[in-house]
């Protein structure tokens, strides 16, 4: 389909008028560029020591700080020919193949630094900013670039006379007014207004990112009260749903995060709160400005309030790499990270693009971007988080004086504590190892001694294990004691007193060039004065400059702060902005398709006291919102295809997390517990394989955890959800306006193979079975009431009944099998690995089978692999077998290594001991091990070639007399054994890793063990179409 | 429909940059991107050899003077104190800790090789090895990211997001981007290194597993009574899933959006049997299977992987860049240290552990891929992060333990590149000791640079727009295809 109207070029640039328009002479020519990008920075790295004009001593008489002065030359004569390469002297030296007169003499230039300056000299050698090559410049005109239409304050435009009767009978406020005109003057008539259903299911997504309950819908459609619209609208926006919903939007501007991405990626404890604080900001209505206030300098509040503290958490969201290259220049980097996300988040200006040049296309100078970075430089850059009072990144919100004795006590209480259940574990270990001789008495020499090579070498993995984390949370407590007060991310200064601010070249933090005091960017500003700030007073800890910044920002008077907040708010009701690029109101953002409906909407939000609920009654309550979405019919379809004039509404995808929680919510399983640090969704083997050290940072939660909203998911810069990353999450590393909206089959793929789909949709289909027991049209109607709030046709129902009819037919008719596998990769990290229970290390039956962790080792850097033969394992419950026959027929699935046959096994100290029957395909042999020990290495008493092949199955036969074992595979002999220990008793096993295998026709002494299925053929079935139900377009697109 | 705002943007800059008028042009790419089509295949900037890339990633840094960059200087002077900047404004005083492998040049081209390697010589006319690569970190998590993205910082696309938004993808049953893992883990900033970024999400690299399913979610969660569906009934499903569609679709003519969508059902239910059929290597002869390495005996060594795995991954490569796949990352190397290239604690160590792992399998790749025609229109890349010290990280004054390990170096990093469009030679030198590149030296944008332009992308002009300015994979500093070796 067509992206752009026709529009566009018949009548003229539909989006804005054209750049020169505005007046800013800005772009730099080709040669400009390349000098300020290239040349100058070439120059001052490698001539400027000796021919610079803070060399000490001036070599050969050469000054190279201008153009002038390289013709000028020195004692040699002139250093470059403008236009001519060849005959420049400063290429002729650069070539020169004597060492002795090369230049520079150190370090000869590589090709491309050669090219760059022939290129340079032969466009002859342009130096813009001439003498002054202090800063890379370009000339701006601020009174000109004033004149951006988002740099002008906004104006209460005339409201807009409409000629067609039939649009003025449409008008329901003054928006359509703008809309209608708008669409006039191209000869397109606005589409009418949507069907209740339709709408009712708009407002749910577009407000709660929930769907309606049937019965909401249902009251809707039915009520006649002429004003039942307007009272939805409130109803929803006094949900809490309503603001989680908000927040998540929020968010993404500002990238949050809970961990600090890089390598370590490691928690930013409390960032949780920062979360909470803005779910309850938009539940509350805060006002737009003091919600802004509190963020940029809550903390210089008088008597901060606890929220005031933890919004300016704002400052500790972003990424950290806690091992830079250079720290003074992350540490920059630290502080340009926060400005662009003010800049991009709260102004639409993309100031970070004058970090090293003045602005390429803004009328904003390099200065004005370190004027601008003085007034937030003083919050101390982050750092490792300690729980401790003088921590520069987390404060105590309810501490008082009294707190710090009291803290300092529990602290050496609880390290004392630590070490003494350290110790005890230690002298514990001792007593179990006699062998390993006299350990001395003293607590932390015992310690020394049982963390020794050759005493650990004794332990069973869990002891290891066990003693690795204790020891690994004594010593963490320094940092990690919260003691019993509430701790919250912060924006801390180190004191009243300022470093003093330099414009640095390139942005480097090593080359500053002058000093600049804190000032706003004049462009912004009515004039150059006020661009001064008046009101900076210095706190007794701060500096006093962000509450002066925050100040400026939420001036009613800014041309930007509430033009950029509503066309936000804008893009959350239709798709997309008044302008598309809602983080960039710069020359290279996108015009507004009508400018004059902005600005009368940051008008109109500034004249409810900066009221989000009242921004959005204004818009949910006029015409324009409402209009149908689905038919697109001429002359818009043709004139404004990609329909920017919003002749109808957009027909919209579900956003990521709507999609997640309306899976949940339709199923019933939707848990709506608030706030907090937040779950951790079950990933798959798969998706945890991708970290260095697989699980770090990562923790288990309860199902009943993993059913809350996506907004609580735990944000893990390293780990994100995949079902949401599919989906279009954003990236939570840049400030993000707008998410993609990308159509991939990947997304296919995830709707219907993934856990949290199967498991909704099986909840979704016993929901409606436990509702209409044995009643079919019933069910499948609830299910189409909860998932698309309509109820079905009867061709559907038909269609329905048919799918369902003969999926139950098709999954009675399939060969129920035992699965096992790995639900883990190879190698863990060791905590995750110690919360994780041995069901969550292995999959197996459901019923009747237990599981045991097996051993674990080859530890390397806090990481451990699972031991092939001797790792996790499944044991059939009751299945005392010591004699006997064992037959089943055997499917390897795609990949798996080996799977083991478990016989007389018990459960010991975790792990198990008895025989095993290892089919390892890998090796092309099966073997029968002996582990007298869980822990030990098992002795081979037999082995035998094997090749096994996946695609096809193997029958396998054990019989098991007193000392002798012999077992068949596909009816011949593969491992014959006398000699076995005769008194050992234990059950049966299974062990296998990977992708896994399946077991059928498992009969033990003519006994046939179950395969319990805990779905019958019907639930699968009614579950299938529940599942077809929630991939439908009509589920997943807002009409 | 409403498309992102990025995409429109970068829509009307490409369009009007290209010819001021019209403003319209059914074949951008952005315009597939709107209809939900982002992996269409795309047409380069010019013509150019190389149609996919193959990036052999070793993680943790390889010791390019105990491979390919022979310092006889350095092995003369092994032991002696020097004074050395290792890290930016840190000068020590080093012991100099010469290679103890031996070297020989090999074929028309004459380049070095140490004996650490036995088959990927034997390729040598094949390789452009440019030993003069230069990037900004010293440390890991950075440096990767840099080698990806061209950016230290996390949150940029990387080189095969950019090769497959520049050139989309000729499968779309297959991902465009797709990257494996060594077993032992992942490399360090994990998914941040194939991120797309800023990008919509379809650029990003896909998680491809040589053994079982190789993508997520390709198959049924085993907890999802779907896992007990069969093809016929997974098939029944999707049919189900098309019908309601269709219908829902009548009403809504004019939104393609809407059938792009229910066109990735056929698309999705097609990847479940051509995805695992990249992994099936049951038609590859035993001849083929040998020369991977697939039959190598187990290493001794407690870290050492067996040859057959990475042997794998090279083979599975070759068959995704048979189907059209645009972009392969293998990472070899994963965890830390010792578990990588990273040779703090022993180089000799080190190469013992690694070279026996990639070795084999990717000297039978280069000869597979030249043998099948495929060579000269893949681009293959081998490197790491970065370079290591000339000098030994922990020894005392004068002595040189057998254990003793090199530590980072960002100035001087030896990568090399071969097949499509690759002038094969050795390109740039290190100064005497291989402290730091010294002639032709380049930094690694230059690399990236030149990795476009053999797939015909002008790297100035693959551009998205994002924060205020049109993003490039090279970033603001002017980047320089590296001509030497270009054919």
């Amino acid at each position: 389909m067509r992206l752009l109207p026709r529009l566009l070029v018949l009548s003229g640039c539909l989006l804005g008028t054209s750049i020169s328009e505005a007046q800013v002479s800005i772009s730099p020519s080709p040669g400009d560029d390349l000098f300020l990008e290239e040349v100058l920075p070439l120059l001052e790295e490698r001539c400027f020591k000796c021919h610079g004009p803070h060399a000490k001593r001036l070599r050969g008489g050469l000054m190279m700080s201008s153009h002038d002065s390289l013709i000028e030359g020195g004692d040699s004569g002139a250093a470059i020919v403008p236009g001519d390469p060849d005959a420049s002297l400063l290429i002729e030296l650069v070539l020169e193949a004597d060492e002795e007169f090369r230049m520079p003499p150190k370090g000869q230039l590589d090709r491309s630094e050669l090219a760059l300056l022939e290129k340079w000299i032969g466009l002859g050698a342009p130096w813009p900013g001439g003498e002054e090559l202090l800063r890379d410049v370009r000339d701006i005109d601020l009174d000109a670039g004033r004149q951006w239409w988002s740099f002008r304050p906004p104006a209460e435009p005339e409201a807009p006379t409409l000629l067609s009767p039939a649009s003025r009978a449409l008008v329901k406020n003054e928006i359509d007014s703008f809309i209608f005109a708008r669409l006039e003057a191209e000869n397109i008539s606005p589409a009418v207004r949507a069907n209740d259903a339709q709408l009712v299911r708009r407002l749910h997504f577009d407000l709660l990112g929930l769907p309606p309950s049937p019965e909401r819908a249902r009251d809707y459609a039915a009520s006649s009260d002429p004003d039942k619209w307007a009272q939805l609208v409130d109803e929803l926006l006094a949900k809490v749903e309503y603001a989680e919903r908000q927040a998540r939007s929020w968010l993404d501007v500002v990238r949050f995060a809970q961990t600090s991405g890089y390598e370590r990626d490691a928690e930013k404890p409390m960032a949780w709160r920062y979360r909470d604080y803005v779910i309850r900001s938009f539940h509350d209505d805060k006002p737009y400005d003091q919600f802004l206030r509190q963020q940029l300098a809550g903390d210089e509040f008088e008597n901060p309030t606890q929220a005031d503290i933890i919004a300016t958490g704002f400052y500790r969201l972003g990424t950290w790499d806690s091992e830079p290259d250079d720290r003074a220049q992350a540490d920059l980097d630290i502080h340009d990270d926060v400005l662009r996300t003010i800049s991009e988040g709260m102004l639409a200006l993309t100031i970070g693009c004058a970090r090293c040049h003045d602005h390429r296309t803004d009328p904003i100078r390099q200065e004005d971007y370190y004027s601008l970075l003085a007034f937030v430089q003083n919050v101390a850059p982050y750092r490792k988080p300690k729980f401790s009072f003088d921590s520069l990144v987390l404060r105590a919100l309810d501490a008082t004086p009294k707190h710090r004795k009291q803290r300092e006590d529990m602290r050496e209480n609880s390290q004392a504590h630590a070490q003494g259940v350290v110790d005890r574990f230690a002298v514990e270990l001792l007593e179990r190892h006699p062998e390993a001789g006299q350990a001395p008495k003293e607590p932390a020499a015992r310690i020394s001694f049982v963390s020794k090579k050759s005493f650990q070498k004794r332990l069973s993995n869990d002891d290891r294990l066990q003693l690795y984390i204790l020891k690994t949370e004594a010593a963490g407590l320094e940092d990690s004691f919260q003691g019993n007060l509430t701790w919250a991310l912060a924006a801390i200064e180190p004191g009243p007193e300022t470093a003093a601010t330099h414009v640095l070249r390139r942005g480097r933090s090593d080359s500053p060039v002058k000093e600049v005091l804190p000032v706003f960017p004049p462009v912004l500003c009515a004039s150059d004065g006020e661009a001064l700030p008046s009101n900076i007073r210095p706190r007794e800890s701060s500096s006093g400059r962000r509450t002066a910044l925050a100040e400026w920002i939420t001036d009613p008077r800014h041309p930007l702060t509430a033009r950029v907040m509503v066309n936000r708010l804008w893009q959350g009701h239709f798709g997309a902005g008044l302008c598309e690029t809602p983080n960039d109101f710069g020359v290279t953002g996108a015009r507004p398709s009508h400018p004059q409906l902005l600005d009368w909407l940051a008008l109109r939000f500034l004249e409810s006291g900066w009221s989000i609920k009242a921004m959005h009654r204004l818009i949910l309550n006029s015409h324009t919102y409402t209009m149908q979405s689905s038919r697109v019919t001429p002359p818009g379809a043709a004139l404004d295809p990609a329909n920017r004039l919003l002749w109808r509404q957009n027909l919209r995808r579900l956003d990521a997390e709507s999609l997640r929680d309306s899976c949940l919510a339709v199923a019933g399983s939707l848990n709506k517990a608030r706030g907090g640090r937040g779950f951790f969704p079950a990933l798959s083997r798969e998706a945890l394989a991708g970290g260095s050290k697989p699980g770090l940072g990562w923790e288990k939660s309860s199902l009943e955890q993993r059913n809350r909203r996506a907004v609580y998911t735990y944000a893990k810069r390293g780990q994100l959800d995949p079902l949401l990353e599919v989906f279009d999450l954003c990236n939570p590393s840049l400030p993000s306006g707008s998410r993609a909206e990308t159509t991939v089959a990947s997304q296919a793929l995830s709707l219907l193979n993934s856990r949290l789909l199967g498991r909704s949709a099986t909840s979704l289909a016993e929901r409606v079975r436990a509702e209409f027991p044995g009643q079919l049209e019933a069910q499948l109607g609830r299910l189409y009431g909860l998932t698309v709030a309509r109820t079905p046709h009867v061709d559907e129902l038909q269609l329905a009944r048919d799918f369902i009819a003969s999926q139950t037919q098709a999954f009675a008719a399939g060969e129920a099998a035992l699965v096992f596998r790995a639900s883990v990769p190879d190698r863990l990290e060791l905590e995750y690995l110690r919360l994780l229970a041995p069901e969550d290390l292995f999959f197996g039956p459901d019923q009747g089978w237990s599981f045991v962790r097996g051993q674990w080792g080859l530890r390397y850097n806090q990481t451990e692999q699972f031991d092939r033969l001797s790792g996790p394992a499944a044991l059939l419950d009751e299945s005392r077998f010591s004699a006997g026959e064992v037959s089943l027929r055997l499917s390897f699935l795609k990949g798996t290594p080996f799977v083991g046959l478990l016989l007389r096994a018990r459960s010991e100290q975790s792990g198990f001991a008895g025989l095993q029957l290892f089919l390892d395909r890998e090796a092309g042999e099966i073997s029968l091990l002996e582990h007298r020990t869980p822990a030990g290495t098992p002795t081979y008493l037999a082995r035998a070639p094997l090749a096994i092949d996946e695609s096809r199955d193997l029958d396998l036969i054990v019989r098991l007399e007193d000392s002798t074992l012999r077992a068949w595979v596909d009816e011949h002999l593969v491992i014959e054994y006398e000699g076995l220990a005769p008194d050992t008793t234990g059950g049966l096993g299974l062990r296998t890793w990977g992708a896994g295998c399946e077991v059928r026709g498992l009969v033990v002494n003519d006994r046939i063990i179950p395969v319990h299925e805990a779905m019958s053929a019907e639930q699968k079935a009614l579950a299938s179409f529940a599942l077809v139900l929630l991939n439908l377009n009509e589920f997943i697109y807002i009409d | 429909m409403a498309p992102s705002s990025n995409s429109r943007r970068a829509f009307l800059k490409s369009t009007a940059a290209l010819a001021g008028l019209p403003l319209f042009d059914a074949s951008s790419l952005v315009a597939q991107l709107a209809d939900g089509r982002p992996l269409a295949p795309k047409a380069p900037h010019f013509p150019a050899k190389a149609k996919r890339v193959i990036f052999l990633f070793m993680f943790g840094g390889p010791s390019q003077m105990d491979l390919f960059d022979y310092k006889p200087l350095l092995q003369e002077n092994s032991g002696k104190t020097i004074s050395i900047e290792k890290r930016r404004g840190d000068t020590q005083e080093m012991v100099l800790l010469g290679s103890q492998r031996k070297f020989r040049q090999y074929g028309d081209t004459g380049q070095w090789c140490s004996d650490a390697l036995r088959y990927i010589p034997e390729h040598m006319d094949k390789l452009a090895i440019i030993k003069s690569l230069q990037t900004d970190s010293f440390a890991h998590g950075s440096a990767v990211l840099q080698l990806n993205s061209g950016q230290t910082f996390q949150g940029h696309p990387a080189l095969g997001a950019w090769l497959a938004y520049g050139l989309g993808s000729e499968n779309d049953a297959l991902p465009g981007f797709v990257v494996m893992h060594d077993p032992r883990g992942g490399p360090i900033s994990g998914p941040a290194n194939w991120t797309s970024g800023y990008m919509p999400a379809s650029y990003q690299g896909t998680l491809f597993r040589s053994t079982g399913d190789p993508l997520l979610n390709l198959s049924a969660h085993t907890n999802s009574f779907r896992s007990s569906m069969n093809r016929a009934m997974e098939r029944e499903q999707i049919d189900a899933i098309g019908e309601l569609n269709a219908r829902h679709q009548a009403a809504r003519a004019g939104h393609s959006v809407l059938a792009a969508r229910n066109a990735t059902y056929d698309l999705a239910y097609r990847m479940q049997e051509t995805a695992p059929e990249a992994l099936d290597l049951s038609g590859e002869d035993e001849a083929t299977l040998e020369m991977y390495g697939l039959n190598e005996p187990a290493p001794s060594h407690r870290l050492a992987l067996p040859t057959s795995l990475f042997g794998r991954q090279c083979l599975i490569t070759r068959r995704l860049i048979e189907r059209g796949v645009r972009c392969v990352q293998i990472y070899h190397g994963g965890g830390h240290q010792q578990q990588t290239w990273d040779a703090h604690h022993g180089v000799e160590e080190n190469l013992a552990i690694h070279c026996p792992e990639v070795d084999r399998p990717i000297a039978g790749l280069l000869t597979d891929l030249e043998r099948r025609g495929l060579l000269e229109e893949t681009l293959v890349i081998w490197g790491g992060e970065f370079g290591r010290q000339p000098v030994s990280q922990v020894a005392g004054a004068g002595q040189i333990a057998s254990s003793a390990g090199r530590d980072h170096n960002p100035k001087a990093n030896t990568i090399w590149l071969a097949g499509g469009g690759v002038r094969p030679g050795s390109y740039g030198e290190t100064d005497e000791l291989g402290a730091e590149a010294a002639v032709n030296k380049h930094h690694l944008r230059d690399l990236h640079a030149t990795i476009l332009h053999l797939c015909g992308i002008d790297h100035t002009r693959l551009t998205f727009y994002n924060g205020g300015l049109d993003r490039k994979l090279t970033g603001v500093v002017e980047a320089f295809p590296i001509k030497g070796v270009m054919g």
